[in-house]
């Protein structure tokens, strides 16, 4: 009976699954379509060319307005970089994942969406592509609804992205009123009229709906639920080009639109970038699912960007305008690296992750002989996330480093104490960076397979191995030689400062500072690393085959038995001794159940090991906001009688209230 | 002329000479131990002889290895060359100085300690593990005190080059004197035990697995590559300890139109100052019993503040100066 019934569906199933591919294929050439000529666009935008498109028809209200300048540029060409080495492999995800077609046609709208908010030239404009890229990435991230975590992850992420849109929705709709017909790009005199304290809270609430974006403490924990939650060439989309759009932001209206800034706004700045970067991690480090360590480094890197424009803002604010360039620099080469060496890291990850079948960290193993391409693309994001010498990220630090340092010394106490800490911290999240991604590369990629899934793994496919390819040697190039980038970034800062700036860095061979020492050159130091190794390789090895050489010897074990894969060392156990250094802020919570065979408890017969790590700010702050909100709402609550008399007496006095207020 | 390719040549004769010192800072600090403990010592260049002895051993390779296990000993070896071409060791300035940027040498030192700890998880076994994590524990913590530490000595200089602060130094010896820079030289001096493997981080001697720190991810290696970690290692503990010299004592540092025969000077000077710093250590690692691991943290967490209050103290000192 069951026999043609199963046939048919099996049949049907077939047929879906070409057709779907069609779609896979589809969602995949557009969103590669729409990065190639995001890519063309933006770099008219960056070298002179002003895109201007006005229209009073095409979005109701107010009509589309678009206008660019070379910072809209630069985050375009960001965006659009990621949208083609994440569309790329969007085909091969979608294909293994059989994913809906929802998910495959909403991939080109995200990218489309991030494009148009950095060349929003109005409010209305940009409060519009911001809050659509906000919903159709939280489509995005439900793609996997039917999982309970993937389900509380987009709902985490639903309920932030709104409450950071709040924030920038009244900060912005109050900016609209007070700037000449509401225009963002080109027009920054909008401060003049706003008295003091409302500018500050402008200020305050745009900045934290902004940071918020960016992942940024202390309404940062949808990212490292989200982005690991989401299919992963969403997780890179996000990771790599949706956050910066929050550094967007904090660029284009905190420190653009809103002008001259007294000192303790680029205080707060650099205070909520520092903070979060080491937040993060800590949090990275003490992650075991590859995918989340790699949303916290996200965070962390953000964190970095963050504080790099918040000393910035406090150079600025001292006049060391030549310094705060160099700030800016920074922020921009931290940036550009970060998109190149996350979408690189999340795609790896994603080939290692469909090949193994498993996420956690304790389970995989043994990647890089098995799947050599993918494990090879990882040690390379890895590089670029631990901020060393030959990695993406170390340029972009040593500028941040170099702007701290040129700090003059002021009589101003604030800058003394603020100053030192944000090195500290840096200088910490730089180590803990580091112990993060070996943990994440050695144990997820390097070592002995821990699990079947991982044993089975099997190579990319071609499709794959281009994409990851491709990444791959973007991110080398960026690190070695990020020269040819130099009239990209001196153009994001010139649109930065306004036209009045002369240019403080400048990146040939060397990256040379004007006016203050300093000076570094990349390719020099990566080579002479390379060229050493293949000097010291070659005569070594020469020698190695000289003598002799005994192949596949068993491994050490203290004289026992070879040692089983489970006697390695994992993630978890990887991380414990920092993670103990660090509980206060891991807060790790273990629990060890045993079982007895025998009434007297002697005999052990099974035992059981827990282990959770939780965010202080969702089981420490988050419930102080959600208690206040609940008593905030009792009050309301009993005003609420229900009776009709009551309803008008409150209509009336709101009703004079708005009268009073618009007199 | 001879100018010129005196300037050009540094880097070169940095790392030949430090290269071939190297295992002799090594054996000297031994040797003392050695006779402090009323033990006969096997001489100065012990470590000579053993590193000609594991370049000519049989290569046993775990079957588990890969590409990252090959080449972790010569990243090891080139990222401390570099530094060794690059830092002010004999002289302030040569060819190859901007490489000698404080962010870029801490991040060769830590670049070497992840190819090691990467090669320890490499073969899969439990003590390589173990190695690896302890590894990355401790420089996790150190790195960060060395760039903070001497964050605050480039505070005063104006410049983050180690040559620069070093040229800074001579020209103004107030610099050295400055509260900030003695509580960076003690911030430092703890870090540069750690960064070394000795006493009381880890034991460079030690044969029990459990106990080990560095040599834990060493323990499928033999033969040249072995030869190499070992030289490579040395290298380093002579390039932290003239980094101490030169940074915080920068006394007879040949400077670029001085004459040529100054050099050959600073050769000596740099020589006496590594040996004369070896043999302190090798005094002090006598009075010090090794910590246990959790203990260690609390070491390097207090020479971590020491840095961080030396950079406060640099800004406020500079600033109102």
């Amino acid at each position: 009976m069951s026999e043609p019934f199963s046939s048919g569906l099996a049949a049907e199933e077939v047929e879906r699954s070409s057709g779907d591919q069609l779609w896979y294929l589809i969602s995949s050439l557009f969103t590669v379509t729409i990065g190639v000529i995001g890519i063309a666009l933006s770099l008219r935008m960056i070298f002179g060319t002003k895109i201007v498109l006005s229209s009073t028809s095409i979005l109701p209200l107010a009509g589309l307005h678009l206008s660019s300048d070379g910072l809209s540029g630069l985050f375009d060409l960001i965006t659009s970089i990621v949208a083609i080495t994440a569309g790329i492999y969007v085909y091969p995800y979608l294909c293994h994942s059989k994913s809906s077609r929802t998910t495959a046609s909403f991939i080109p709208l995200f990218v489309l969406a991030m494009l148009l908010v950095p060349i929003a030239s109005t409010y209305y404009d940009f409060l519009f592509f911001w809050e659509a890229m906000a919903l159709i990435s939280a489509v995005l991230v439900l793609a996997n609804h039917t999982k309970a975590e993937a389900f509380k992850a987009g709902m985490w992420y639903i309920f932030m992205s709104q409450v950071g849109f709040a924030m920038i929705l009244g900060s912005l709709a109050f900016l609209s009123a007070h700037s000449a017909g509401g225009i963002l790009i080109g027009n920054s005199v909008t401060g003049r009229t706003i008295s003091p304290i409302a500018k500050d809270l402008v200020f305050v609430f745009s900045l934290f709906g902004f940071a918020s974006k960016a992942g940024q403490l202390p309404l940062h924990s949808w990212l490292p639920k989200a982005h690991p939650e989401a299919p992963t060439p969403v997780s890179a989309l996000m990771s790599a080009a949706m956050v910066n759009l929050g550094i967007y932001g904090i660029i284009r209206v905190d420190i653009k639109q809103l002008g001259a800034a007294p000192i303790w706004w680029g205080v707060l700045i650099v205070t909520i970038g520092a903070t979060t970067a080491v937040y993060s991690a800590l949090h990275s480090l003490v992650s075991s699912d590859i995918k989340r360590l790699l949303a916290w480094s996200t965070g962390e890197n953000m964190g970095i960007v963050i504080c790099a424009l918040g000393t910035f803002e406090v150079l600025n604010s001292a006049h060391n305008p030549d310094i705060a360039q160099v700030a800016l620099a920074g922020a921009t080469l931290q940036l550009i690296g970060h998109s190149l060496f996350k979408s690189l890291g999340f795609i790896s990850a994603g080939s290692v992750i469909s090949s193994a079948g498993t996420r956690s960290l304790d389970n995989l193993g043994g990647i890089i002989h098995r799947n050599p391409v993918a494990a090879l693309g990882f040690s390379i994001a890895a590089l670029g996330a631990t901020g060393l010498p030959l990695g993406a990220g170390f340029v972009g630090e040593w500028l941040l480093l170099q702007s701290l340092i040129h700090t003059l010394p002021t009589r101003s106490t604030i800058l003394n104490v603020l100053m030192p800490s944000a090195v500290g911290m840096l200088a910490l999240t730089f180590g803990l960076a580091v112990a993060a991604m070996t943990k994440a590369f050695g144990v997820g990629m390097l070592s002995r397979p821990r699990s079947q899934g991982a044993a089975q793994s099997t190579k990319t496919t071609a499709w794959e191995a281009t994409t990851i390819s491709i990444a791959s040697l973007l991110c080398v190039v960026f690190s070695f030689n990020p020269a040819f980038l130099s009239g990209i970034i001196k153009s994001a800062v010139q649109a930065t400062l306004g036209v009045r700036a002369k240019g403080s860095v400048s990146i040939l061979d060397h990256i040379t500072l004007r006016g203050v020492e300093g000076s570094i050159s990349p390719l020099n130091l990566g080579l002479s690393v390379v060229i050493g190794v293949i000097l010291f390789a070659s005569i070594t090895e020469w020698r190695i085959r000289k003598n002799t050489r005994q192949l596949d010897v068993p491994l050490w074990a203290c004289g026992s038995n070879q040692p089983s894969a489970k006697m390695q060392y994992n993630a978890v156990s990887f991380a414990q001794p920092l993670e103990r250094i660090f509980n206060l802020v891991v807060a790790t919570q273990e629990s060890l159940g045993t079982e007895h065979a025998d009434s007297d408890m002697l005999i052990l017969q099974s035992a059981s090991y827990e282990r959770t790590n939780s965010d202080i700010f969702e089981t420490k702050f988050f419930p102080v906001v959600a208690r206040a909100m609940v008593t905030l709402s009792r009050l309301v609550q009993k005003g609420h009688s229900g009776k009709i008399r009551n309803y008008l007496i409150y209509g009336a006095i709101g009703f004079i209230i708005v009268l009073v207020v618009a007199r | 002329m001879t100018r010129g390719f005196i300037y050009g040549s540094l880097p070169a004769l940095q790392l030949l000479v430090l290269g071939a010192v190297a295992p002799l800072v090594s054996g000297l600090a031994r040797q003392i131990g050695a006779k402090l403990e009323g033990r006969q010592g096997a001489g100065v260049m012990q470590p000579y002889r053993e590193l000609r002895k594991l370049f000519q051993k049989e290569t046993l390779e775990p079957s588990t290895k890969s590409v990252f296990f090959t080449l972790a000993p010569y990243v090891l070896a080139s990222s401390t060359a570099v530094i060794a071409m690059a830092g002010p060791f004999l002289a302030t300035e040569n060819s190859f100085s901007s490489s000698s940027d404080l962010l870029s040498v801490v991040g060769l030192l830590f670049l070497g300690n992840i190819a090691v700890a990467l090669a320890g998880l490499d073969t899969g076994t439990s003590f390589g593990g173990m190695g690896a994590s302890r590894e990355l524990t401790v420089s996790s913590l150190v790195e960060p005190t060395i760039l903070v530490a001497i964050f605050a000595l480039s505070i005063p200089a104006r410049s983050s080059n180690l040559g620069a602060i070093a040229a800074k130094s001579i020209s103004n010896p107030n610099l050295i004197f400055a509260p900030g820079s003695l509580l960076a030289l003690a911030a430092f001096i703890v870090v540069v035990l750690a960064e070394a493997k000795r006493f009381p981080v880890d034991n460079p001697s030690t044969h029990l697995e459990l106990t080990m720190i560095h040599e834990a991810m060493l323990l499928e290696y033999s033969g040249p590559r072995l030869g190499v970690i070992e030289w490579a290692s040395s290298l380093r503990l002579t390039i932290l300890l003239g980094l101490v010299a030169n940074l915080f004592f920068p006394i007879g540092l040949f400077s670029t139109g001085q004459s040529p025969i100054l050099l050959l000077a600073s050769c000596l000077i740099f020589l006496v100052k590594v040996l004369v710093l070896g043999s302190i250590l090798s005094f002090a690692e006598l009075f010090m019993a090794k910590l246990r691991l959790f203990r260690v943290p609390e070491l390097l967490a207090s020479s971590f503040i020491l840095a961080l209050l030396s950079v406060v103290t640099s800004y406020f000192f500079t600033a109102t100066r």
